[in-house]
């Protein structure tokens, strides 16, 4: 698709206040002071804790908390049914991937999350990189990871409909010729993937498709593919957007704060990530990873790739984070929802404050952007249009 | 030594409020253990024991493995876990006398012999990878499971402790390997002697030991018999008794069946034993 994108080309949209989610990334493969654990205090991830950004979370008013799945995580399922039992009505989003376990088992365990937990449940498909594959024993090309989450997701919906199943291909055989009883409310599904093989999953799948945080330029060029895929299958699908946060009253405080989150990156622990993240085949990865030019940029103001956008966390994990005042992280939300996005699932470090900030000093002020139109500047776009590793 | 006393938490019907009502009925009756099976039109006792753990305080929580339908290295990660929330409360089972039909309800095609020599990987490793991750991570190519740079990021504090039932050469095998406790189904003196004594030898023959249990239907028999082959098990070792009904009140049983037991192990039994019970 060619890019209607040049620089100082702006876009025009609404912010449909009513319509946003918030979600909160529960830490639960560990949290601290850092962006990655080696220097400072001991990380925190204990049951307590994890409750305790929950319950906050639901105190300020976000709409739910994501429990994400990796090798390095708690069972987000299981914690799940553990959160419910201390908040009432957030909505609990189970991260998974379909390698590990087979969709019947993973439909009957999600069936019985919402028969534990009420019909709050929301689950959220994330592939995954090959190294952490393996190591679960999954051993599996890119391409056909995602054409088997198609047969996983179809399978596992079917069942919550309570509609008969009878599948039988290379990874799943199953014979349930008589349907069973169907949930209360489905689930919603999310899912992340950026490259073509998991567009079209996500396009028959999922409810809300979820992108990481790239400049508006990219963002906006994305926002356009994904709905004319969803077009194309005759479906209607929300978007989502996963970013950190790292806000302070003023932007100085605020960079002050990102200076010494990447003062203390451990050495080599920016070469060790680039490295792994370098040998996986996930396109939204390498999107990223073109954001600061594969772990080359390393200044601090240099690696703020859009205005208040910073790679500098994506240099140890995926995500970016966007870094101001309270104020300007706001209007940077409010621009990414005028471009179309409507679920946000963030996250910061330490988690526990972070969560109380945000929640007290940012979501309060994107109200004042409820129903305007804002002109979001995609000034940034020919920068990184075409260039290396990121697919035009 | 006093036996352990497991109670069968009842979900083919009901919903999580009932099953709670149960679990802390048969805490407070004084069960070590909560069965939490699974299989169709159950709930997923996994996460039942997630939730009932945020409550209860003592029990502990019996959950099956299920190999055919998650990879090893996924349950030692969801095992970790449930560890973590009960405070070390979890015990596994491994049910080694699932039906085909079962199986393949929930999409495991494999047939009954393929099964048994597919749990022994997965429980070997299942424990190599809760160890933790440590250098490359472990790397292996099994007969079933293929894995790279594997091993728990977060290994559990203490590994739960593993159930076997069935008593085929199988499951025999897999338990005098692997297992703290083999059941069995109740059966003469006789048999359930002669038994014994063969895992016992299985199990040496590993350098390991075992503890047996017993399933016992509360079912149609009055508490007198039950009593009566609860007496007969402790006499030839066996101490973890598996309680199966399917209306019984759990305290109804701890004060009809267990109570009186209970003071004579205690009249019989060091005082810091004692003090165990009461706390």
């Amino acid at each position: 698709m060619a890019s209607p994108h040049r620089a100082g080309v702006c876009r025009r949209g609404q912010v449909l206040i009513n319509e946003l989610t918030f979600h909160w990334q529960v830490p639960t493969s560990g949290d601290g002071p850092q962006l990655i654990g080696g220097r400072g205090p001991q990380r925190r991830g204990g049951l307590d804790y994890l409750l305790h950004i929950a319950c906050v979370a639901e105190e300020l008013g976000f709409d739910g908390v994501m429990l994400p799945t990796g090798v390095a995580t708690e069972d987000g399922a299981l914690l799940a049914a553990a959160l419910a039992t201390r908040t009432d009505r957030l909505k609990l989003m189970v991260s998974f991937r379909a390698g590990p376990e087979l969709p019947a088992h993973f439909a009957q365990r999600i069936a019985t999350l919402q028969q534990l937990c009420g019909p709050r449940i929301q689950v959220c498909l994330f592939n995954g990189f090959e190294t952490e594959q393996r190591s679960y024993g999954d051993f599996i090309e890119h391409d056909e990871a995602y054409r088997r989450a198609d047969e996983f997701l179809s399978i596992a919906t079917a069942l919550w409909r309570g509609e008969p199943v009878q599948h039988a291909s290379p990874h799943y055989l199953l014979d349930r010729r008589e349907g069973g009883r169907a949930l209360q409310a489905q689930p919603q599904v999310f899912a992340f993937g950026a490259s073509d093989a998991a567009g079209e999953v996500v396009a028959r799948h999922a409810d809300v498709h979820m992108m990481w945080a790239e400049p508006p330029a990219l963002v906006a060029q994305r926002v356009q593919r994904t709905l004319a895929l969803a077009a194309e299958a005759g479906r209607e699908l929300r978007l989502g957007l996963r970013v950190a946060v790292l806000a302070r009253d003023t932007e100085e405080e605020a960079w002050e704060e990102a200076g010494r989150l990447l003062a203390g990156i451990p050495d080599g622990a920016i070469e060790q990530a680039q490295r792994e993240f370098g040998r996986s085949r996930s396109v939204g990865l390498a999107r990223i990873r073109a954001l600061h030019r594969q772990g080359r940029l390393r200044g601090l103001r240099e690696l703020e790739v859009s205005p208040n956008l910073w790679a500098g966390s994506a240099l140890v994990r995926g995500t970016t984070t966007l870094v101001g005042s309270h104020a300007q992280v706001a209007e940077r939300l409010a621009e990414y929802a005028a471009l179309g996005l409507r679920s946000f699932v963030l996250s910061g470090v330490p988690n526990l404050d972070a969560v109380r900030r945000i929640g007290e000093q940012v979501l309060p002020r994107l109200s004042r952007y409820s129903q305007k139109e804002i002109v979001v500047p995609l000034a940034a776009a020919d920068a990184y249009i075409g260039m290396q590793g990121v697919p035009p | 030594m006093a036996s352990e006393f497991i109670w069968t938490l009842r979900t083919e019907a009901g919903d999580v409020r009932r099953w709670a009502n149960e679990a802390r009925a048969a805490e407070l009756a004084g069960f070590q253990v909560l069965r939490l099976t699974s299989g169709p039109g159950r709930p997923d006792g996994w996460l039942l024991a997630a939730r009932l753990a945020m409550e209860l305080t003592r029990i502990r929580f019996l959950v099956d493995l299920r190999p055919g339908l998650e990879l090893p290295a996924v349950a030692g990660q969801r095992a970790a876990t449930l560890q973590h929330l009960s405070g070390q409360r979890l015990a596994l089972c491994l049910p080694t006398d699932v039906e085909a039909a079962a199986a393949r309800h929930d999409g495991d095609p494999l047939n009954h012999d393929d099964r048994h020599a597919r749990a022994a990987e997965y429980l070997r490793l299942l424990r190599q990878l809760s160890k933790g991750r440590t250098g490359a991570g472990l790397s292996v190519a099994g007969e079933y499971y293929r894995i790279e740079g594997g091993g728990l990021h977060r290994p559990p504090a203490e590994p739960a402790p593993l159930y076997v039932g069935g008593t085929t050469p199988g499951a025999e095998r897999l338990a005098a390997q692997h297992a703290q406790v083999i059941f069995h189904a109740m059966a003469p003196a006789a048999e359930l002697t002669e038994r014994i004594a063969r895992q016992r030898v299985l199990a040496l023959q590993q350098g390991r030991s075992l503890r047996f249990g017993c399933r016992l239907s509360l079912d149609g028999a009055c508490f007198g018999a039950v009593a009566g082959q609860l007496d007969d098990c402790e006499a030839l070792g066996i101490d973890s008794f598996l309680l199966v009904s399917s209306g019984a009140d759990p305290q109804r049983v701890e004060k009809e069946l267990l109570a009186g037991r209970r003071s004579a192990w205690r009249a019989r039994t060091a005082p810091a034993f004692a003090e165990g019970v009461r706390s």
